[in-house]
């Protein structure tokens, strides 16, 4: 059972890290590297700009705490074959289930201590030292550890108490969190303390004579695995994953735009295929929301000017692999239509998105009273768009081909 | 005229899957293609709708050459897969749309030709449906609509039977032999022997990417000696050869 683990850890790291060099590919990684910047900066403005504590500090604080908390999902690794081949396994599963926890620890770990160092400017506004740091921190992190012995143990058919479930002990986080903040973090640490100890008190006696639920648990792994190849796909294409279609009538009228003719066969494709597919307007109608917002919240115009340039870049760039979506069909390469028309379809199309994307933007910054902003955006913007269909697209398409 | 293929060598890689093949399906006929699985049928049919690069050989539809012509050649030919392969996020009626603009037919006689044969297959009524959520037979009998409201020449149809139920049997065959008698080529791929020996004008016998045997029955006949055989028995003969 231990080797198992080991071999199936080994697997998953080597497929994670295929990815997550795709995903932090050098565009990206610059992109992060400004939003990082100007997050950081936003935030020490943010403090600078605080003369008296607000009365949202402490609650907003305690909330986001709480919600960083919740990130960090029992990584099982199981597979739907498990079900059937490690069936006579089921007693020793516990153990694989408990190096399993334990693996599932070490990310959650990393995000809830650095976010602890990021809260430290504001403990000391809130007149707070460095033991109420320390406290803070090891209280989320027990918190953390009793959440993942919850998630092990709802694996298995075991009533334990009503109520008994991930909400009921975030709630009671959230409240720990508030009174460590209004009082002393220390007493967060306590109720954590307090809480874990009963949990793993109480574990053998749990765990004795529960079955596990091999349904539920291939079930909640694929769900887990899911989202994770969900949030890769954003970057890359993750084989075996395509986004949903729905059918969308009421876009309908839409596609009327494109007449129905020879030289529009591939606009014809093109447009449908957004329209209904899930994955790329899901994409980009939430950037655009995100970055529409975002604009709108910022002062200085040239801070926004970059930014909306960033989001128009993200989008577009993130829309490229539609462009071979349907390289799989065998009719488009039978079409007696060249694959000139294919590439002028989608980048005529990829102009229309992102320069809405510009009218957007510079909508909402005029909308808040920035005109100078908005202006900047809308040039600016639209002469990126430019820029990036009309001799960005073909210099890739061109290299890629070769 | 028709379809002309001449010392046609190709495969994947390095190493050729068929070798040497000349043959022709000439107008106004069916030509069964026929082989074991790995025979080359496949390889064949791809090297003959454009999808792979001939390493010698060339391909010639009604004097268009493919290697010099891709989009004439295309315009010329349909073709039928042997898994249903659908745009996902295109209703029914919006795939015939698509075939009607991908090969510039006149949208009219094209629906008219379309709405006979969904009738045929009982799908005139799910014109605004997803193929893509059908079954594997209705996406098959999509496939063949599409690919028959064509003017195309030359119609290439891999497998077109599995999946199909028999009244589905029946009526492809009388839609493939109508354009027959219209005089289109059709070249058919197939297992099922008794169903090509019953329909088809000429076989293609492939085996291990040679062609073993061409011609109408009566050929196959004399050409293996076996005057009283059909072509079960002749194929099995061809199968223990070597």
């Amino acid at each position: 059972m231990l080797e198992l683990w080991k071999s199936r850890v080994r697997t998953h790291q080597q497929q994670q890290a295929k990815y997550l060099r795709l995903v932090f590919n050098d565009h990206f990684v610059l992109v992060l590297i400004i939003l990082f910047g100007a997050g950081l900066y936003a935030y020490s403005q943010f403090i600078r700009q605080m003369s008296v504590v607000p009365w949202w500090l402490i609650p907003g604080l305690a909330l986001i705490l709480t919600i960083a908390a919740t990130f960090g999902r029992l990584a099982t690794l199981v597979e739907a074959a498990d079900q059937v081949f490690l069936l006579p396994q089921a007693k020793n599963f516990l153990k694989y289930l408990f190096k399993a926890r334990r693996y599932s620890m070490g990310l959650p770990t990393v995000v809830l201590l650095l976010l602890s160092g990021a809260s430290w400017p504001l403990l000391a506004k809130l007149h707070q030292g460095w033991p109420a740091l320390l406290t803070l921190a090891i209280g989320l992190l027990v918190f953390k550890d009793a959440d993942l012995w919850m998630q092990l143990l709802m694996l298995y058919r075991v009533k334990v108490a009503r109520g008994f479930n991930r909400l009921t002990l975030f709630a009671i986080v959230f409240i720990a969190v508030l009174l460590g903040l209004y009082l002393h973090p220390a007493l967060t640490m306590i109720l954590a303390l307090g809480l874990d100890g009963v949990m793993r008190w109480r574990l053998a006696d749990w765990f004795a004579t529960a079955p596990l639920d091999y349904d539920g648990m291939i079930q909640s792994e694929s769900d887990r695995m899911g989202r994770i190849y969900r949030f890769y796909n954003l970057f890359t294409d993750v084989p075996g994953l395509n986004g949903q279609v729905k059918r969308r009538k009421y876009l309908d009228w839409l596609t009327a735009f494109v007449s129905k003719k020879p030289a529009n066969t591939w606009r014809f494709i093109y447009l449908r295929g957004f329209l209904r597919g899930t994955e790329y307007s899901g994409l980009y109608i939430r950037l655009t929301v995100i970055g529409a917002v975002i604009l709108a919240l910022i002062q200085q115009w040239w801070l926004a000017l970059l930014l909306g340039i960033v989001f128009i870049y993200l989008v577009g760039f993130q829309l490229l692999p539609f462009y071979y979506q349907y390289d799989e069909i065998i009719f488009t390469h039978l079409f007696p239509v060249g694959q000139a028309q294919k590439q002028r379809s989608f980048q005529r199309l990829v102009a229309v998105l992102l320069g809405l994307e510009t009218v957007i933007f510079a909508a909402a910054a005029l909308i808040v009273g920035q005109w100078l902003t908005a202006g900047a955006i809308g040039l600016a913007g639209l002469v990126f768009v430019a820029a990036f269909t009309w001799w960005y697209l073909p210099l890739r398409f061109n290299t890629l081909r070769k | 005229m028709s379809l002309k293929v001449e010392h046609l060598t190709g495969g994947y890689g390095q190493v050729p899957v068929i070798k040497d093949l000349t043959f022709t399906v000439p107008d106004g006929s069916i030509v069964g293609l026929i082989g074991l699985n790995g025979a080359g049928k496949s390889t064949t049919i791809k090297h003959l709708i454009g999808l792979l690069k001939p390493q010698a050989g060339t391909i010639n539809l009604n004097d268009v050459d493919l290697a010099a012509d891709t989009d004439a050649y295309h315009q010329q030919m349909a073709y039928v897969p042997e898994t249903p392969v659908l745009y996902p996020e295109l209703t029914l009626r919006e795939h015939i749309d698509l075939t009607i603009m991908a090969y510039n037919l006149d949208a009219k006689a094209a629906w008219e030709r379309a709405n006979q044969m969904l009738k045929t297959f009982r799908l005139d009524n799910k014109l605004d449906w997803f193929p893509d959520n059908f079954s594997k037979g209705m996406k098959q009998k999509v496939m063949i609509v599409t690919a028959f409201m064509t003017n195309a020449k030359l119609f290439i149809i891999d497998e077109p039977f599995t999946g199909l139920d028999p009244l589905g049997v029946h009526d492809l065959i009388e839609i493939v032999e109508q354009k027959r008698d219209a005089g289109a080529s059709i070249l058919m791929s197939t297992h099922i022997l008794a169903t090509a020996q019953q329909y088809a004008d000429r076989f293609l016998l492939l085996n291990n990417g040679v062609i073993r045997a061409d011609g109408t029955l009566a050929d196959l006949k004399a050409q293996f000696n076996l005057p009283s055989a059909d072509l079960d028995e002749i194929y099995l003969t061809m199968t223990k050869e070597d």
